[in-house]
């Protein structure tokens, strides 16, 4: 085949026609419909030995500062454990009566009873390198009966949601992302809001909060359960700032998230799909 | 022009699945915003030396690798890559007699490319947009580093003669 310069840029520049017809139709079908996800999903699978190996100096270098610690620094570590366990517990002591007790006032009102939920806990292995989005990835996926929507919460609040799963690994969007959302409600008075994330992690914004809502700093805001995606009364951040301008629509509210977005090894994802007592049995729970 | 008989090309797979890995780490603190684009820089290279084999529907392929592996919709990076692969192309003849420093120029403008269109689609799908023109720092970050993969690579292809 003997072929001159411009006979090969006019290949090319067919390829490229072709190559750009075919990423659009790819582009749009995943955008607008939701047939390739399978597709997705495998390719996503087969990328998981990637994960894995791009985890592992994290996890060996966490052995490393586990396996080398002083034993003074062990010891003090479990007399302060020790002392959290004992707050901890006595704030349980009454728990179960108080539990009880709620039911039985809730079943009075002819309210609907507040389900307990069931949790999966799941490790960190990744956090997406794009500077612009907050992404991590878990190591739980659909194996593990993770499905896409479901909320994830650390030990002081909730993180985000699940937006993607493949088989073994599952990827979460973070509640700082400037693309997510929660409804969420003041815990000390019921006012219904919205907290957006920012795209910085250690702010979240309240949206359009009218001029003459109660919201004071230092509030906390939990979870509504509106919207039925994020299940009720998780904390999820504390206002730090409130701005009333006269004469504006809003009040600009900024708030701080509880959970430890940017630190965070260690997370639970939040069964709301499989809690109704019908198929309490059938789904394991860890 | 004859195409070569196949030879040792898990070379070229094998570096892409290492600058794969690489793009994987998070680096610490404004160093994320000039984070090199590990696998584009070793695509180009890999179009660059053999063109015969990587060309504008590998790079679409690979690019539809990075979508999923990000978790973008499936095709952003695809498209990117495969217009980065078209002008490499075009241009092969005459970046590959450029001494590597003249190179890395040509790869400022590719990386370029690339990041204005992802850039483009990202806004037109509403994902994560930054403030201002940062989202080009990697263009600099991936020039600089040019010279390094060059000829990285390219002992890599001579020495495991790969065609």
């Amino acid at each position: 085949m003997s072929s001159s310069l411009f006979q090969e840029r006019r290949v090319y520049s067919k390829r490229l026609v072709w190559a750009l017809l075919l990423a659009g139709l790819i582009l749009l079908a995943d955008w607008r419909f939701t047939q390739l996800s399978y597709a997705r999903q495998a390719v996503s699978a087969t990328l998981a030995p990637v994960r894995w190996v791009a985890s592992v100096p994290g996890s060996v270098s966490d052995w490393a500062s586990r396996s080398m610690v002083s034993r003074s620094a062990l010891i003090e570590e479990n007399a302060q454990l020790r002392a959290q366990l004992f707050v901890l517990e006595r704030r349980s002591q009454q728990m179960i009566s108080l539990e009880i007790e709620n039911r039985r006032l809730r079943q009075l009102l002819n309210a609907t009873e507040v389900l307990d939920d069931r949790f999966i806990s799941a490790e960190l292995i990744g956090v997406d390198p794009d500077p612009f989005t907050h992404h991590v990835i878990l190591n739980r996926g659909t194996r593990d009966n993770v499905y896409v929507g479901q909320p994830v919460i650390d030990a002081h609040g909730l993180i985000g949601q699940v937006i993607e799963v493949d088989p073994f690994t599952s990827r979460v969007l973070l509640i700082g992302d400037a693309n997510h959302a929660v409804p969420v409600q003041v815990n000390r008075n019921g006012v219904r809001t919205t907290v957006s994330g920012t795209g910085d992690l250690s702010e979240l914004s309240l949206m359009f909060v009218p001029e003459t809502a109660d919201i004071e700093e230092g509030d906390l805001l939990v979870t509504s359960g509106l919207g039925g995606r994020f299940p009720m009364g998780y904390p999820v951040a504390e206002v730090t700032r409130v701005e009333r301008q006269p004469g504006a629509q809003f009040s600009e509210v900024r708030a701080r998230p509880l959970a430890e977005l940017d630190r965070t090894r260690h997370v639970l994802l939040v069964d709301t799909q499989n809690n109704d007592r019908g198929r309490r049995g059938d789904t394991q729970g860890e | 022009m004859e195409i070569p008989k196949a030879n040792n090309l898990w070379v070229p797979y094998a570096t892409l699945i290492f600058a794969f890995l690489l793009g994987t780490f998070v680096l610490p603190g404004w160093m994320v915003y000039v984070a090199p684009e590990w696998v584009l820089l070793v695509l180009i290279y890999w179009v660059l030396a053999i063109p015969y084999r990587f060309g504008i529907f590998s790079a679409l392929f690979i690019g539809l690798v990075v979508d999923v592996h990000r978790g973008l919709p499936l095709g952003l990076n695809g498209l990117a890559f495969a217009v980065v692969a078209f002008s490499a192309l075009a241009l092969h003849q005459r970046i590959r007699i450029y001494p590597p420093v003249q190179q890395a120029g040509m790869v400022l403008l590719l990386v370029g490319i690339y990041l204005l269109l992802k850039q483009t689609l990202r806004s037109m799908m509403g994902i994560g947009v930054g403030p201002g023109v940062l989202y080009l720092a990697p263009a600099l970050s991936s020039a600089l580093l040019w010279p390094v993969i060059y000829l990285t690579l390219r002992s890599l292809r001579i020495r495991y003669r790969v065609r």
